[in-house]
């Protein structure tokens, strides 16, 4: 297949710990002391994508998940640890608009100075001059220096320097980094906008990375969500953006059964997601979690008050008990597509190497998970009132089954929504004894105090 | 095709790097009312002081002290200035590394360019001094020769610096004190009798090397002896490689440790 940019299975780390720019002093004293432990942040894990030619691809995600990260590695500015990336054909990378002007220079030497530092050479800017100039539209301030000017003509021509040259160098792939049209007046805003249109629509392969979805929908073929490092989405633009849309806590709705269910991780909710699939002859994805349910928003669920809303809650001690089994290695060696260091990959995206770590005793975990508020855990160990009740802290839900009593309760759910006895399956069963013989007296009142909520909401005992 | 490509790369670099330096120059001197004057006021007043210095000590100067003086001042300066510019070169333009794909390498020769442009006027400041001191001038036509050599020292030496910077902070006070430390021992505003202690640990000492060629080529337009040539370009040739090796060992790190 023919591709202008092959990523394939990049992975970027960079090093947390390490404290940049230390002084002589200190770097020669800590040749000595104790081995250091060298802690890594992966930034991109395992990323594979393609691009041909003339195609615009969109990257979509949260601050912080990765996005100009892997901009930059294609660009050749940072180093991939593993993987590789193919280029064919030249490549600009832009971030902002007249980047390296000096203010303290006229607007001629900015415009020489910042065209040598997009790679133009001298005789190239001279032929570019006037069209620089006459797109700015600032002719009268040629021999000016650039602290006089407002912010907007500064935009402005930052705006004709950087396009003139990129066009100039006739690239074969632009990779723009959230910089789409200078900040300046209307009539030059659209100037601008058909400007970068026109770039784009161009022939060469774009990937853009933007927070303004609108301009993805708009300009790109394919788009793809980065989150924590990880390519979390990739396809339709359309598709794509409506999943980053959504929630991490999304409830499942039915309208031909008229329910809403509230699935609860660590409570039985592959079990039930899978029954549910099934029953509204949704295609199960391989990881259950996955698949493409018809979903609905927490605000918007009083739009539903015929349907019948349930959930499942279990005890807090138990599961998060279950939650150590899952989530946390007893080889802190294990790494694989679900483990990094015996620390499920999803943990270690949240919180890194420091808090959670492979082989870790099951006091431990209580501790770690005692000092995490609600409002940063993952939804594994996060209480589950927060997903059940609404601003004003009513419990939405109109039945809440128990873990503990899964078949029964379920039993009442079924006849509730008018469909036959279901038997459910048990996936990712954990077999351990009895979680009483896991806690101390210590770990027993950390779990009581964390999920004090829970623990009075849904009258559990230890 | 190869050998195309890759001039034309050089040839990329080097432009950059002109108009980086120009930029520079233009900016540094930019509302300064003595301008020019700022490069020879330094050189000029150490010139002075140790004239006068010496005019009250007894020192086997004999009538060419001031020149060979002069020489020495300004040659170190030149080494001296363009090493601590370009040793921030790299550290202190994070935001082009880590934002445009330009070619690194001119940030640094850029500095140095900088450090010829301001060395120019000091090698007309030399050119005053020889006329007023009735020295005849057929020694400048191999001054530009040994100049260059020079440079690419000067240029081996930033390119390491410039790496190391990026990983100890304030690597700009060591070189600041490590090159006081150079000047004192470089026999600048001194002699050195051949044997000497002093003579034998400069003969590890680069500087000393050019200082001495510049020295017998200009005063005495004697050609220097050729274990001393040999010994200056092997130098320059070395430190240059050094240099490239380390610089483009390192590159590929900078973005993301600055």
């Amino acid at each position: 297949m023919e591709y202008r940019i092959m990523v394939y299975n990049v992975t970027k780390k960079f090093q947390r710990e390490y404290v940049k720019n230390e002084s002589a002093l200190s770097r020669t004293l800590s040749f000595f002391p104790l081995k250091k432990h060298k802690r890594e942040f992966e930034a991109l894990r395992n990323v594979s994508f393609s691009v041909k030619p003339g195609e615009n691809l969109g990257i979509i995600g949260k601050n912080g998940s990765g996005k100009s990260t892997l901009l930059k590695t294609i660009a050749g500015i940072y180093e991939c640890d593993e993987g590789s990336i193919e280029i064919k054909g030249n490549v600009v990378y832009l971030t902002g608009f007249g980047q390296g002007l000096k203010k303290r220079l006229t607007m001629r030497e900015n415009i020489y100075l910042v065209g040598s530092l997009m790679g133009l050479s001298k005789n190239e800017i001279k032929d570019r001059f006037d069209e620089i100039v006459e797109f700015s539209e600032l002719e009268d301030y040629l021999d000016t220096k650039v602290y006089q000017f407002s912010s907007g003509m500064v935009n402005r021509l930052g705006f004709s320097i950087t396009i003139y040259c990129v066009s100039h160098k006739n690239p074969d792939i632009i990779l723009i980094d959230e910089a789409f049209g200078g900040g300046a007046d209307i009539t030059f805003k659209n100037k601008a906008l058909d400007k970068m249109e026109e770039l784009i629509k161009g022939g060469a392969s774009i990937i853009l990375v933007s927070h303004d979805l609108a301009l993805i929908k708009k300009y790109c073929d394919r788009a793809l969500w980065i989150d924590y490092g990880g390519v979390a989405k990739e396809g339709d633009p359309e598709e794509v953006i409506r999943n980053y849309l959504k929630p991490d806590t999304f409830e499942i709705i039915s309208d031909r059964y008229k329910f809403i269910y509230f699935p609860l991780p660590k409570v039985a909710c592959s079990s039930l997601k899978t029954v549910f699939a099934n029953l509204m002859e949704i295609k199960p994805e391989k990881d259950i979690h996955k698949t493409n349910f018809l979903q609905v928003n927490r605000i918007d669920i009083k739009k539903y008050p015929n349907y019948f809303k349930f959930c499942f809650v279990r005890n807090p001690w138990d599961r998060i008990l279950s939650c150590y089994l899952n989530k946390i290695g007893k080889d802190p060696n294990v790494n694989n597509e679900w483990f990094r260091n015996g620390v499920h990959r999803e943990f270690v995206r949240m919180y890194g190497d420091d808090i959670f770590r492979g082989g870790m005793s099951f006091e431990e975990f209580v501790n770690a998970i005692g000092k995490i508020s609600d409002s940063q855990a993952n939804e594994h160990f996060r209480s589950q009132y927060i997903s059940l009740t609404d601003s004003n802290g009513n419990l939405i839900p109109d039945f809440i089954g128990k873990f503990e009593n899964l078949e029964q309760d379920f039993e009442k759910i079924c006849e509730k929504i008018n469909v036959g006895p279901i038997k459910l399956p048990h996936l990712m069963k954990t077999d351990h004894r009895d979680y009483k013989n896991y806690y101390n007296m210590r770990t027993k009142e950390i779990v009581a105090k964390r999920f004090k909520e829970d623990i009075e909401l849904f009258s559990y005992k230890f | 095709m190869v050998l195309k490509r890759l001039s034309n790369r050089f040839k990329k670099i080097f432009e950059l790097s002109l108009q980086l330096a120009k930029t520079n120059f233009k900016l540094r001197n930019e509302g300064s009312y003595l301008g020019i004057l700022w490069y020879l006021l330094e050189p000029l007043l150490l010139f002075l002081i140790l004239i006068f210095i010496s005019s009250s000590f007894v020192m086997k100067g004999g009538p060419n002290y001031p020149i060979y003086l002069l020489i020495g001042l300004i040659t170190f300066n030149f080494f001296r200035k363009a090493t601590v510019q370009s040793a921030s070169s790299i550290s202190g333009n994070s935001e082009f590394i880590k934002n445009i794909k330009i070619p690194h390498e001119s940030l640094v020769i850029s500095r140095v360019i900088e450090g010829i442009f301001s060395h120019f006027f000091e090698i007309i400041l030399l050119i005053f001094f020889m006329f007023f001191y009735k020295i005849s001038f057929a020694g400048l036509i191999f001054y530009p020769l040994i100049l260059a050599f020079l440079i690419l020292f000067i240029l081996g030496i930033s390119f390491i610096l410039s790496t190391l910077s990026v990983y100890v902070n304030d690597l700009n006070n060591v070189w600041n004190v490590l090159t006081t430390l150079l000047w004192f021992v470089t026999p600048i505003f001194y002699f050195v009798e051949e044997g000497s202690r002093l003579y034998m640990i400069n003969l590890f000492n680069p500087m000393f090397y050019f200082i001495t060629i510049m020295r017998e080529v200009l005063i005495y337009q004697k050609v220097p002896e050729l274990w001393m040539i040999l010994v200056a370009v092997n130098f320059s040739l070395l430190i240059l490689i050094i240099g490239f090796l380390v610089f483009g060992k390192y590159r590929n790190k900078f973005a993301e440790m600055l």
